[in-house]
């Protein structure tokens, strides 16, 4: 399927060679293929809509990412407020699933907990320096090196006192 | 790479590497994306053409009811629908009929003209061909034929308007040459305002 205007011909190259890789970034992000697809859509569109000026940004594909970063940090709020609100609203059920279990990557990723794993993600994979990822966390820039600390402790197998000491 | 001190850590290409493979791994049907997103921008166009009709219909609604005589050239349009709008259904009629009896007093741009007036007549006439090709919601550039040409002809006849007269020529002719809207309603404005002057001069 194809869009009719002839503009959409640079979008249309930018869509297919930016949205898998942010989708599976986001996806580590988030924890949730879903929600990152999503995101990386509405952030397609939103780019659709104001194409005349993204396209002659230096990097639209920089602004794609930034806006669709920008829509999974609105999310994770939202649903950060849910969660601190429905303990007291209903109690838990006894086995409630977590985003863990749809998120399909590496077991050594998928294991790690929430925060660490969307820090390492941020991090890694979408270039955000950590007063970036403080903020789309709302922690410190402390808390986001802590867990970066213990990401990198997880992920890798080297101790990083091998390098130095070599 | 992130600019910060953080890339420092000697482990960070492994972990960089193995968030990668991790990331890798989740599926994702780019053209089943791509299918989505045309669709929605499909339903997004079909949602603002139904608005634009919607309007369109109210407006050729009260024009037939009002059964009002029209110069449907840009502004005395939006004045008219605006302030159609703001009465009620009852009172439509009446604010049409006294719409256009104002018009013909109060708007400069669309009253009455000298036919004795030959620049004045050529004006219109070009005032005209301008209303046929960027009416509302219309874009005509061959209703723009001899336009420019018209206005070239009246140019230094009056040497106080021949700047905007030959203007308004510039920008029909690019209207025509570039099949662009946008310059054949600067002309249109230019054409106003020339007739608003000559209306003023009486």
């Amino acid at each position: 399927m194809r869009l009719r205007s002839a503009r959409a011909d640079d979008f249309e190259a930018l869509f297919r060679k930016e949205f898998a890789s942010l989708v599976q970034a986001l996806t580590v992000v988030a924890g949730d293929r879903d929600a990152a697809a999503d995101a990386v859509q509405e952030a397609f569109l939103q780019a659709y809509r104001h194409w005349g000026k993204v396209a002659a940004l230096e990097s639209p594909a920089g602004w794609v990412r930034h806006a669709a970063i920008n829509r999974i940090k609105n999310q994770h709020r939202g649903r950060a407020r849910l969660q601190a609100a429905l303990p007291r609203l209903v109690p838990p059920p006894p086995t409630s699933p977590t985003s863990d279990e749809r998120l399909d990557v590496g077991p050594m990723v998928a294991e790690l907990p929430e925060q660490q794993r969307a820090v390492v993600a941020l991090y890694y994979l979408l270039d955000q320096p950590v007063g970036e990822v403080a903020r789309f966390l709302g922690v410190e820039e402390s808390t986001v090196r802590s867990l970066l600390r213990h990401g990198r402790a997880r992920l890798s197998s080297m101790d990083p006192r091998e390098e130095i000491e070599a | 790479m992130s600019a910060d001190v953080e890339s420092l850590d000697p482990r960070d290409e492994e972990v960089r590497s193995v968030v990668a493979a991790a990331a890798a791994a989740v599926p994702v049907d780019v053209d089943a994306e791509w299918s989505r997103l045309v669709a929605r921008l499909a339903a997004e166009r079909r949602r603002a053409m139904a608005a634009r009709g919607a309007a369109a219909a109210a407006v050729v609604l009260l024009l037939t009811v009002g059964r009002p005589v029209v110069d449907v050239a840009g502004t005395a349009l939006v004045r008219f629908v605006t302030d159609v709008f703001t009465t009620t259904i009852d009172g439509a009629a009446d604010a049409v009929d006294d719409r256009v009896a104002a018009w013909s007093g109060r708007d400069k741009a669309h009253g009455t003209i000298d036919d004795d007036n030959e620049y004045w007549v050529e004006v219109r006439k070009v005032h005209e061909q301008l209303n046929r090709a960027v009416g509302w919601s219309r874009w005509d550039a061959d209703e723009l034929d001899g336009a420019a040409e018209r206005l070239e002809a009246i140019a230094s006849k009056d040497p106080e308007l021949e700047d905007d007269v030959r203007r308004a020529a510039d920008l029909i002719r690019q209207a025509q040459s570039r099949a662009r809207r946008e310059p054949a309603s600067r002309a249109h404005s230019i054409i106003e305002g020339i007739e608003s002057e000559l209306r003023r001069r009486g």
